[in-house]
Formats: C-alpha cells, structure tokens, sequence
C-alpha cells in the first residue's frame, strides 16, 4: 500500500495548486498549461460532475464538456486572483453542469434559492467499510501473484504509469505490458473477493 | 445493435486513436449495453489502483489529452503521445539497436532471475538548497521561486530555472520540460541524455546546453559540443553546434542552426578594461552594447586603481545584459617611467604607460614589459602605499 499512499500524496500536493506562470500561460491559451491544469484541478471538476453523473462514461463526456466550457471562459476570470482559480473553476463548472442537465430535460427548473445538487443523490455512509474491504482483497489479490506481475501492477494499477515508464522500469517490451494488463483485468475481474465488493457498490 | 467490447478493453488499456475514440463515444452514447459494460471495467480498474471512486492517472491522462484535443490545441506529448509518438520522439534509432537489444534482453533475463525484482533506482537527486531529494522515474520537479539543481545517476547536471517544471525518467533517464528554463551540462562518455519539450528533443553525448520552453515554443542553445534537436511531430532533426542555436515554434517548422548571440552593457565606475573569458574586448564607458555568443561567461573588470571585479554572468539569446558596477579602491602608490621616447612605450600589467609622468597604481606587485633592448626588458615591480617607484630608462 505504500506505492498507492506515496502516489496518492503526490497527487494531492500538486493539487495544491500550480505556479501562477503556469495558470497565467493557461490564461493565454497554451495548450501544455491547459493540460497541466485540467490534470492538476481535475479533481475539483471531477468532483462536482460526480454529484450529477453516476455513470462512468456519462460523467467523462460530461467533463470533457466543462473543461471546454472553462477553457471557452477563462478570459472571463481576473488575472489578479489567480489564487481564487480552483474557486472560480468550481463556480463555473457547476454552473455548466446544471446547464447540461436542464438541457437534456433531466433536471427540472430550480426555485429561487434551491440548490441543484440537492436534487441528486449523495453518497451512502458505508463507504469507509467498502474501503477497507477493498484494500484486503486488493492486498489478498496482490498476494497471489509473482513477483514480477506484483511488480507490474504495483507500477501500473497503483502507481498510474504510462506503459512507456513501465516497460523503461521493468525493461519489458510495450507489448508485454498490454498483455500483462489483460490478464490481470481478467483475472481481478474473476476474483471472488473483488467481485462483491464492486457489486455491492453498484447495488448501493 | 453489434456490441463493442474489445473495443472498449482496447481504449481503456492502451487507449485508441482519436478518430476511433470519438466514434466508440459515439457508440457509448447509444448503447446501454456497452455504457455499463465500460462502467463495468472503469470501476474495476479504479478499484485496482485502490479506490472505485477515483479516477485513474490514465483516466486523468485521456481526459487532458481529449480536452486540449476538442479546443483546438496540440496535445502536449507529456500528456497523451500519440500511438508509438514516444518510441519515435526517443528512440530514433531504435531499429539499429535491435539486435544488439536481442541479445541484451536475454543477459537481462538471466540478470533479474539472478538478482530478483528490486526497488526502483534513483534517476536524479533534486537538490533545492540544502535539501536533497531522490527521485525514481516519473517523478515530477518544479521550481518556484528558487532554482532546484537535478543531479542525474548518469552524470548530467541540470539547472532548473524558477518557474520551471519537469518529470525525470518520463520516459528514458531524460528529462521532460513542461514548461520553463533548464540549463544542462552533460559529461561526455556517460551515455545519451535529452530534454523533451512538447514540441522537440534534444539529444546529446556531452555537452552544455540551454533548453527554452516558453508559450509552446522551444529554443535550444548550445555552449559547448553538439546537439541533435528533433521535431516531435516529423522526422526534421538539425544538428547545433556551440555558439548556435535552434527554435521551433507551438506548431511551427524546426529553425535551421544560427548564431546564438546576445548583448552585455556594462558600466564601471571608475572607468575599467573589460575582459571577457580573460581576453580583452573593450573598455568602459561603453559607446555600445558588446556582442557576445550566448551562454556562460567570465566577465572582468580591470581598473589600475581598484580591486578587480570578477563575475560569472549569462548572456541570452538576443537580450541585452546589462550591469552597473562600482569598483571597490584599494591603497597606491605611483610608478614613473624615466628617459627619453623609446620606440615601444613601457607596459605595466599589459597597459601602456607614458613616460615622465607618474601613474597611479594598486600597492604591491606589477608586471613592467620594456623594448627588448633594455637590460631587464620583463621584471617585477614592487609598488608600495604612498611611494613613487622610479624606473630608469635603457
């Protein structure tokens, strides 16, 4: 779990926020820093689209929307508050987001006063049980492979890396990653212990 | 309705050509069946990097390059190479070392089954003031206000400038700039070693050089050896040699190599010889800004009557140094060149000195050069505070 706890801190320094030479070339249009902040701020707009979009896929299509939607916006932010952008980016793609859902008629119009997310389901609070259930049959899961596949889906599943960083760290071809990915999605999606923790959050 | 599940495994596993993507999104739109079968498998992979609820990096990934895609914008190779664009950006003779690859691959399987898997090696060491950072592969560096120096286990040294940002080993022991100023020095013998920019790469055996990325537009400068610039889009490489450069706009063409050269103004009060790289090219005050080759430089200021003023200075691409410096004055005393008009004047420390008259000099040692005529035509001039030291004709 080390590699996952290391991957997540770093993950959420960064989220910290960017330099402001980064956020003004953003500003400007440039698209290296476009992508810099929709990876570093993704969360904030992944959180807020999640309030709205169960689905996986519904939720990805309606994110690319928004960050279009913000980049199509962001002269209309003040370039001497850059360090209020994770707030205005907030602002704007929940604003989005409830433009969407009223346009595909799934969300009806809002009284004065009333939040729209209320109208959306909230998140049980058994999901600190699922959590743990997770990492033990993750842990269990993990166990019961070689060296060499821990190794990969410690790299790979865990870590986020690219194939490219995966095979220059394993020195295995790009191929044998996709391979290997395969087979470990086949095999995590056989295993018992994970199957139920993922069916009882889709039931939940 | 025909249903496009491997379709679906191939884009969340390695990802499909944008074309492809946008028409398995339009499938995805249509089809219950495979929506929840990508859910399916979206939250599965997402439960194996420990959390259902989280995207992924590779989810993160695809995102920014979708978005930046849809605006318009070149998709950063940082953020999503297209399929094969990072084996072709780094490996352009990867085709040649195939075979030599083969047989190394097989001496690197008995190797690992020998020594088992071990942790990740360190790239580089971060070195930002007096703290040293290891960082293994992928590791991202930025540098804020202050420069952060990068040590590479192969030997490169490299200068991020504040405000710039970078991921080491992304891929190869490399260096990926995202954004920013790196100034490196490479030490020759030690194997390849490149900084990638979206746009470029740079590729050296040994040397130094300085990497530019700006706005989408990359300048390479070379100080010292040669290097090979790749463009990341095609196959256009050109090779620069010290004292030139190259640049390559945000969806521009590579520039041929030119002269890298930039400007230094500089003021001394009092007036003071300029010596550049310890040869002399011009005296102050100024009647123009000097023009230098970029880089790295060893800037001197000579003033008989003063404390000499040495500093390391770097001259940029097409800017205009400028400095202001006041010369600290030290105790003299006074040397007096005696006899008639020789047919050379006297020199003391390499500056010609008239004769009959006294001229004020730094206490202590001096170097006099006469016509070789003279008996001692080099000797050693001891200068003491206050005192006039009197040097005989030939």
């Amino acid at each position: 779990m080390a590699g996952r706890t290391s991957s997540r801190v770093a993950r959420e320094t960064e989220a910290r926020g960017l330099p402001h030479g980064t956020l003004e070339a953003f500003l400007s249009g440039d698209a290296a820093a476009f992508a810099d902040v929709v990876r570093v701020y993704g969360y904030v707009v992944r959180g807020i689209a999640h309030r709205f979009w169960k689905s996986a896929f519904e939720c990805e299509d309606a994110l690319q929307e928004v960050w279009l939607h913000v980049y199509s916006q962001r002269e209309a932010f003040d370039r001497t508050r850059l360090d209020s952008f994770p707030g205005w980016l907030a602002v704007v793609a929940r604003r989005r987001c409830i433009e969407m859902l009223r346009k595909a008629d799934r969300l009806p119009p809002l009284a004065a006063g009333e939040s729209a997310e209320a109208q959306v389901s909230t998140d049980e609070p058994s999901r600190d049980l699922d959590r743990r259930d997770l990492e033990r049959h993750l842990a269990a899961f993990k166990a019961s492979l070689r060296p060499v596949w821990q190794r990969f889906f410690e790299l790979h599943f865990v870590e986020g890396r690219d194939y490219a960083d995966v095979s220059r760290e394993m020195r295995i071809s790009v191929t044998r990653c996709k391979y290997m990915k395969r087979v470990l999605a086949s095999r995590a999606r056989r295993h018992r212990g994970l199957r139920d923790v993922l069916d009882r959050r889709s039931a939940g | 309705m025909i249903h496009l599940k491997g379709e679906i495994d191939r884009h969340l596993a390695s990802g499909l050509a944008a074309a492809d993507e946008e028409s398995l999104r339009e499938h995805l739109r249509a089809c219950a069946v495979c929506r929840a079968y990508h859910d399916e498998q979206v939250r599965l992979l997402r439960a194996l990097a420990g959390d259902p609820e989280r995207a992924t990096e590779a989810e993160e990934r695809r995102l920014a390059a979708n978005v930046v895609r849809a605006a318009g914008l070149p998709v950063p190779v940082v953020i999503a190479p297209a399929p094969g664009a990072i084996d072709r950006l780094l490996w352009p003779g990867r085709r040649e070392r195939f075979g030599l690859a083969l047989a190394l691959t097989a001496a690197g399987v008995l190797l690992l089954a020998t020594v088992g898997v071990r942790q990740p090696p360190a790239i580089a060491f971060a070195i930002d003031g007096a703290v040293e950072t290891r960082l293994v592969a992928g590791a991202w560096v930025e540098a804020r206000e202050a420069p952060i120096e990068l040590r590479y286990a192969r030997g490169a040294r490299l200068n991020l400038e504040p405000g710039s940002r970078g991921r080491v080993g992304a891929p190869g022991d490399d260096l990926l700039l995202q954004a920013g100023r790196v100034r490196c020095d490479v030490d020759a013998g030690r194997g390849e070693f490149a900084v990638i920019t979206e746009n470029a790469r740079a590729r050296v055996l040994g040397t130094r050089f300085v990497v530019d990325h700006v706005a989408g537009s990359t300048s390479v400068v070379v100080e010292e050896g040669r290097v090979a610039v790749h463009d990341a889009r095609s196959d256009a490489k050109v090779e620069v040699a010290a004292g030139q450069y190259t640049s390559i706009a945000s969806g521009g063409v590579l520039a041929p190599p030119s002269a890298a050269r930039g400007f230094l103004d500089i003021a001394a009060s009092p007036w003071a010889e300029i010596r550049v790289d310890g040869r002399h090219v011009d005296t102050t005050p100024l009647s123009h800004p000097i023009e230098l080759s970029a880089g790295r430089h060893e800037i001197e200021l000579v003033n008989p009557v003063s404390a000499r003023h040495v500093e390391q200075i770097e001259i940029l691409l097409g800017k205009t140094v400028t400095r202001k410096v006041k010369l600290e004055p030290v105790p003299t005393g006074f040397v007096l060149f005696e006899g008639s008009t020789p047919k050379t004047l006297p020199r003391l420390d390499g500056r010609a000195i008239a004769l009959g008259a006294p001229a004020e000099v730094a206490a202590g040692e001096h170097l006099v050069e006469r016509s070789p005529e003279c008996a001692q035509p080099r000797q050693i001039l001891r200068v003491e505070v206050g005192r006039t030291v009197r040097v005989p004709g030939c």
